[in-house]
């Protein structure tokens, strides 16, 4: 299933953002239409599909209609997880009502202590309702502390004990702050001594897209094992739709090309569309042991994110 | 010569990588091929290719480097990687 | 997954082998796990597998070898052939589509003296025939053996390029060789070993059962992931199914008793039959080291502690 952006502007400016590339404001404002929705919807349900629904943006609380998309899903049988930071004040709203509907939250955050007070007010009243409905993503920034934070509200809300990190992933433009390559060694142990510490309670992690292996030692994936936090790094798109319908590969690659939902098939079409033109960009990898890397032959790697890997690429084009 | 726009390239440290998007087919070219595919991608002339290779690699048959060059890109053109 | 112990006869006799006491004893019987039993199977259980293993013996001295291949592949089951392809391929296997949606096959090898010339040919034979949908099985079971040969078969005949490694086991109370718990470090570094051997030419080694987590420290497993190996210490819960439709846990536990396979109405709840089987006679207890019951890794269910036909060796 899908990620369906319902708007392409959020009520934060991460500089990190991989979205910089189709928000706004270097693009006109977007929202999502109830008419764009349904004919996504009918879309999807045309092929065969695994009934989940991800709901992101920018940010999707921003989108006035989110509360009858839900309601929508929600009549379809659908499963949802929505993206949100939860900073709004309609993320709180929409939090209290669907608490004991199958509704799903990842919750986007950075150090809380980075939070106004209203975002501290409003992350912290949403936490409150939705516990083990929630589960926190964010980046681990080579120049933070230990995030020893994520751990603390993970057990002080009751949230779901899976949390997901990522490393900072540049768009294909480069218009956003990314890890430069000296830096991944440097993320990689932050994220084996929060794995060690978030074990110790409970609590594992999961891991966003665009983490090559090598990044990490031996002993490093050995302990991310042993702490039931085992390292992924594959690359597999659900494919992402902007708030006009535009489908493309992946937010860090939204430039490269899109093609309207309207002008497939069905879902599934669309994912075979888009693999089998990324597919040959894969084999390139980012450094050249990954020619004879059995997991990035066997795509157990996708040698980091491609994105990445094709900034410095000629000929590149869908 | 150019590159053909179905070749899609990098520079990996001293060695280029190369996918032919068409076909799938995957290269990765040795120390020398990469600085002549980087020389021919710059547009750069056989004898300025040849001299570049001979300071490079500290080589001093002229000659065996001009055959050897033209024979790789041959076989490039060949392999529908270079026009 | 259920495996189809199809016939008693074999023709290698490999000292690791736990099917060894099970083809000692009934050497002399020529009973085999008929068609007619295997369709009773299938139905009784709505061709509710998802694929099916077939072994033995050795199943290319089975009889009826084609028709189940047939019969499986029309009830839409996946069906995986352990052999050691070192007797001549039956004709009518031989006929079959070389395809991985009929069948595929792990086969057991060894080193070339292993082998008696007539046996080896056979061996090239097949894999000529079915190189697209052969991959290798590997016993660990000489720490000195020098893998090469594996990978030079695979090169030589272009087979899959993931090897199925196992540990050898013992045998519940005895009657094969085996690795002995005190050897497994040195068993751990052996396959790391091998891994970067295999890895260096982009094969890849997987574990069969029988590894434990604390073969390895956490640097080696690591590697292991790094090299795209899978690791696997859980032991993976086989249903092994014989004439009559005997049914039993798996070979090494196979002295502790059966039951039978149409005495439960789905895989899950013949798996807890076999289990509760073997609970009455060595208890429900997993974890053959005395340090088990401690460890972090059986604690958080990322290994089992080894092969519990341990338990009876003393």
């Amino acid at each position: 299933m899908p990620n369906l952006m319902l708007t392409n502007y959020c009520n934060y400016n991460c500089s990190y953002c991989f979205g910089k590339d189709i928000m706004y404001p270097k693009n006109p404002r977007l929202t999502m239409t109830r008419d764009c929705f349904n004919g996504i919807v009918e879309w999807v349900k045309k092929g065969p599909s695994d009934r989940i629904f991800h709901l992101m943006g920018g940010e999707p609380t921003l989108n006035p209609d989110i509360e009858w998309m839900v309601a929508r899903l929600l009549e379809e049988s659908m499963e949802i997880t929505v993206f949100s930071n939860l900073a709004t004040p309609r993320a709180v709203e929409l939090a209290n009502k669907v608490a004991d509907l199958p509704v799903n939250w990842v919750v986007n955050v950075n150090d809380p202590a980075h939070w106004n007070s209203v975002q501290r007010k409003n992350i912290t009243a949403a936490l409150e309702v939705l516990k083990e409905k929630a589960s926190l993503t964010f980046n681990v920034m080579p120049d933070e502390d230990d995030n020893m934070w994520a751990l603390e509200y993970t057990q002080r809300f009751h949230l779901n004990n899976n949390i997901k990190v990522g490393f900072l992933l540049p768009t294909y433009n480069q218009t956003n702050m990314a890890l430069e390559d000296d830096q991944y060694a440097v993320v990689a142990a932050k994220v084996t001594r929060l794995a060690q510490e978030a074990a110790k309670v409970d609590v594992h992690l999961d891991y966003e897209c665009g983490i090559p292996t090598c990044a990490f030692t031996d002993e490093q994936l050995g302990i991310l094992w042993r702490c039931g936090s085992k390292l992924q790094s594959g690359c597999q798109s659900r494919l992402d739709i902007t708030p006009d319908g535009e489908v493309i590969y992946c937010l860090p690659l939204a430039t490269l090309g899109s093609k309207h939902f309207s002008e497939f098939e069905s879902y599934n079409d669309a994912c075979i569309w888009f693999e089998m033109r990324f597919a040959p960009y894969r084999m390139l990898g980012r450094r050249i042991e990954c020619a004879t890397c059995n997991l990035h032959n066997s795509l157990s790697c996708n040698a980091g994110c491609l994105a990445k890997n094709l900034i410095d690429c000629k000929n590149v084009k869908l | 010569m150019n590159v053909l726009e179905n070749v899609s390239w990098k520079q990996l440290g001293d060695r280029v990588v190369a996918v032919d998007t068409n076909t799938g087919d995957y290269y990765t070219f040795n120390e020398v091929a990469s600085t002549i595919w980087a020389a021919v991608c710059d547009n750069k002339s056989m004898d300025e290719i040849v001299a570049q290779i001979l300071e490079e690699y500290d080589i001093a048959d002229a000659d065996a480097v001009r055959s050897d060059a033209e024979a790789q890109i041959a076989k490039w053109k060949e392999m529908n990687l270079i026009s | 997954m259920a495996n189809l112990y199809l016939t008693h006869r074999c023709n290698r006799g490999c000292p690791f082998c736990f099917a060894r006491k099970v083809l000692a004893q009934r050497k002399d019987s020529n009973e085999i796990l008929t068609v007619e039993d295997i369709t009773k199977l299938l139905d009784h259980y709505h061709n509710g597998f998802e694929a099916v293993g077939l072994l033995g013996g050795e199943p290319f001295l089975y009889p009826h070898l084609a028709e189940v291949i047939n019969l499986l592949h029309d009830r839409h089951i996946i069906c995986k052939i352990f052999t050691s392809a070192t007797n001549p391929l039956p004709k009518d296997v031989e006929a079959l589509p070389a395809s991985i949606e009929y069948m595929n096959f792990i086969v057991n090898v060894g080193e070339r003296n292993t082998y008696r010339d007539d046996q080896y040919r056979n061996l090239e034979l097949f894999f000529e025939k079915f190189h697209e949908i052969s991959a290798l099985s590997f016993t660990i079971f000489d720490l000195n053996a020098d893998p090469t040969f594996l990978f030079d078969m695979i090169d030589k005949y272009q087979l899959s390029r993931t090897i199925r490694t196992g540990i050898a086991l013992p045998i519940y109370q005895g009657g094969n060789q085996y690795i002995m718990p005190d050897e497994y470090k040195k068993a751990g570094e052996y396959f790391i070993k091998c891994v970067d051997q295999a890895a260096a030419r982009q094969i890849t080694m997987n574990m069969d059962c029988g590894f434990q987590a604390c073969m390895f420290n956490d640097e080696q497993r690591g590697h292991l992931l790094r090299q795209g190996s899978q690791m696997e210490f859980c032991c993976g819960s086989a249903i092994d199914i014989g004439p009559g439709l005997q049914t039993w846990n798996c070979f090494p536990l196979f002295q502790l008793g059966y039951v039978n396979a149409l005495d439960a109405d789905n895989e899950n709840d013949l798996t807890k039959l076999l289990q509760e089987q073997v609970a009455k006679e060595i208890g429900n207890e997993y974890g053959v080291r005395p340090e088990c019951k401690d460890c972090e890794f059986m604690l958080h269910g990322l290994c089992q502690g080894g092969c519990r036909s341990f338990k009876s060796i003393k």
